[in-house]
């Protein structure tokens, strides 16, 4: 499994760097980006679902820019495990988007729409 | 040469005898084509004449296509079973310039049989009236399968109006502007479009409005620059569109886009704006807008319409949107906007207006185009 050649420490210290991310991608007219890899979520992806319990506990606690990439990281992994902490956030989305856009409501619903696939 | 409201009125006379040939329709097609013979004798056509010796015995097939025309395949039963409606025989003044309307490109077009639908003497509908039908149904049937897919994948259940409003109907985000010929509404909670629709490209956005006006609940477009004006804002573009409307402020409004001569990385920017794997966007494909409500351009999204204007001499009647597309380094290409406005809980004279405005970029090497047209 990828996540075994991570240490908890590494793991946290990649989240870490998360909350630093601010959003940004590309868009086709909607008030809202489209979210893109970058070198930082493909190394949490490479950890594998080991990261997933991480994302979650940091999901109800995050800014908003973490919150998007967080939800993008775990919709990558398929992390379906995720689903009941990102319908919490869904029904935050509101005031969590305050002075925002609609990404954060569109990737919850992006997830929201595919973990019944996986 | 016979004006055609007196080519009406012998169709007329004929309602009885055609109510006789209805109730005789069941004998068969030898029947049907003595029937053919009598109406067709009575617009007296020389290509009538020659059916004669076709219906006395002659009926093979061979004898048919030595006909110019197989009349036996010409309806000539009931106005409904001839693809009319009911009351479609002239009887007013009016109906029978609706009817001249309808029927006279048709008769340029080619002859028509018996004036009674858009129909060629050969027997089928006019080729022209037949591909302008067919490519409408399939661009309306093309993109209701789009909303039904995205409704699908979203999990929307699409469920009435609970407001209780009649909404008026949903013609699929890609119809034309369709004007219907109805009196002056007084529906509850109506309200009329009027197009053509504007794209305000550059100058201040019509109304005094910036473009996080048109955002709800405290949300914000972001750092965009001039938000007052429409035009390039980097890699982005600020666009207004803007039509007019009256009575109620319950509009609908939906948008599609469409990749044209696009490179992979801007068709993959799109793959991630719709929340799809990179490289399942390709040139051509139609999407609809995810914000907004593709099986209903109703829906309250945070991303509205706005009514009048905020400040200004502008007209109460305006009625706007406004878009800000946002490229990526290294994109090229361009996309096909497709935006409609909604009326609703008519009768309206218009039951949409849409346009169809082209974003073009290209940020590779040097290059730095970025305009919408």
């Amino acid at each position: 499994m990828a996540g075994d050649d991570f240490t908890r420490e590494q793991l946290e210290a990649l989240l870490d760097r998360l909350s630093t991310l601010r959003v940004d991608g590309p868009s086709r007219g909607g008030p809202y980006v489209g979210i893109v890899h970058n070198d930082l979520t493909r190394e949490l992806l490479a950890a594998g679902k080991e990261i997933v319990p991480l994302l979650i506990s940091r999901l109800a606690d995050s800014s908003f820019d973490e919150a998007v990439y967080i939800v993008f990281i775990l919709r990558e992994l398929h992390a379906t495990e995720a689903q009941a902490a990102v319908r919490k956030l869904q029904s935050e989305i509101e005031t969590r988007s305050v002075g925002r856009d609609l990404t954060l409501k569109m990737q919850v619903e992006f997830f929201l729409r595919d973990v019944g696939t996986w | 040469m016979r004006t055609f409201a007196e080519k009406l009125k012998a169709i007329q006379k004929n309602t009885s005898a055609r109510s006789t040939i209805s109730r005789l329709g069941h004998f068969g097609r030898r029947q049907e084509v003595n029937q053919n013979l009598y109406l067709q004798h009575t617009i007296g056509s020389q290509a009538e004449q020659r059916q004669v010796g076709g219906s006395r015995g002659a009926s093979s097939a061979a004898e048919t296509g030595r006909l110019d025309h197989d009349f036996s395949r010409i309806s000539i039963h009931s106005a409904e079973s001839a693809g009319m409606q009911p009351n479609s025989v002239a009887t007013t003044p009016r109906h029978i310039r609706t009817q001249q309307k309808n029927q006279m490109p048709a008769k340029v077009a080619c002859t028509p049989a018996l004036y009674l639908r858009r129909t060629c003497a050969c027997g089928g509908g006019c080729p022209k009236y037949k591909g302008e039908h067919n490519s409408r149904e399939r661009r309306y049937k093309a993109n209701q399968a789009i909303g039904r897919r995205d409704n699908k994948i979203a999990g929307r259940a699409r469920g009435p109006r609970s407001d209780g409003l009649d909404d008026a109907p949903y013609r699929g985000p890609d119809d034309s502007t369709t004007v219907e010929q109805r009196g002056p509404g007084t529906g509850t909670g109506m309200g009329c479009v009027f197009g053509p629709m504007r794209v305000v490209a550059s100058g201040a956005l019509e109304g005094g409005y910036t473009v996080n006006d048109y955002l709800m609940g405290g949300l914000s477009w972001g750092a965009v620059s001039s938000p007052g004006s429409a035009g390039r804002d980097g890699r982005g573009f600020k666009v207004q569109l803007s039509a007019a409307f009256s009575n109620d402020t319950s509009l609908g409004v939906s948008q599609t886009m469409t990749h044209g001569g696009s490179n992979q990385s801007f068709l993959d920017g799109t793959a991630a704006y719709l929340g799809r794997a990179a490289g399942s966007v390709t040139n051509g494909a139609t999407f609809n807008e995810p914000v907004l409500d593709a099986g209903n351009p109703y829906a309250h999204t945070g991303w509205e319409l706005q009514y009048g204007p905020k400040s200004g001499t502008d007209p109460a009647s305006l009625l706007s949107f406004a878009d800000v597309p946002r490229a990526g380094a290294g994109d090229k290409g361009h996309i096909d906007f497709r935006t409609c406005f909604f009326s609703r809980g008519g009768p309206c004279q218009q039951n949409n207006t849409c346009r169809t405005w082209r974003w073009a970029v290209d940020f590779t090497g040097s290059n730095n185009v970025n305009t919408v047209t």
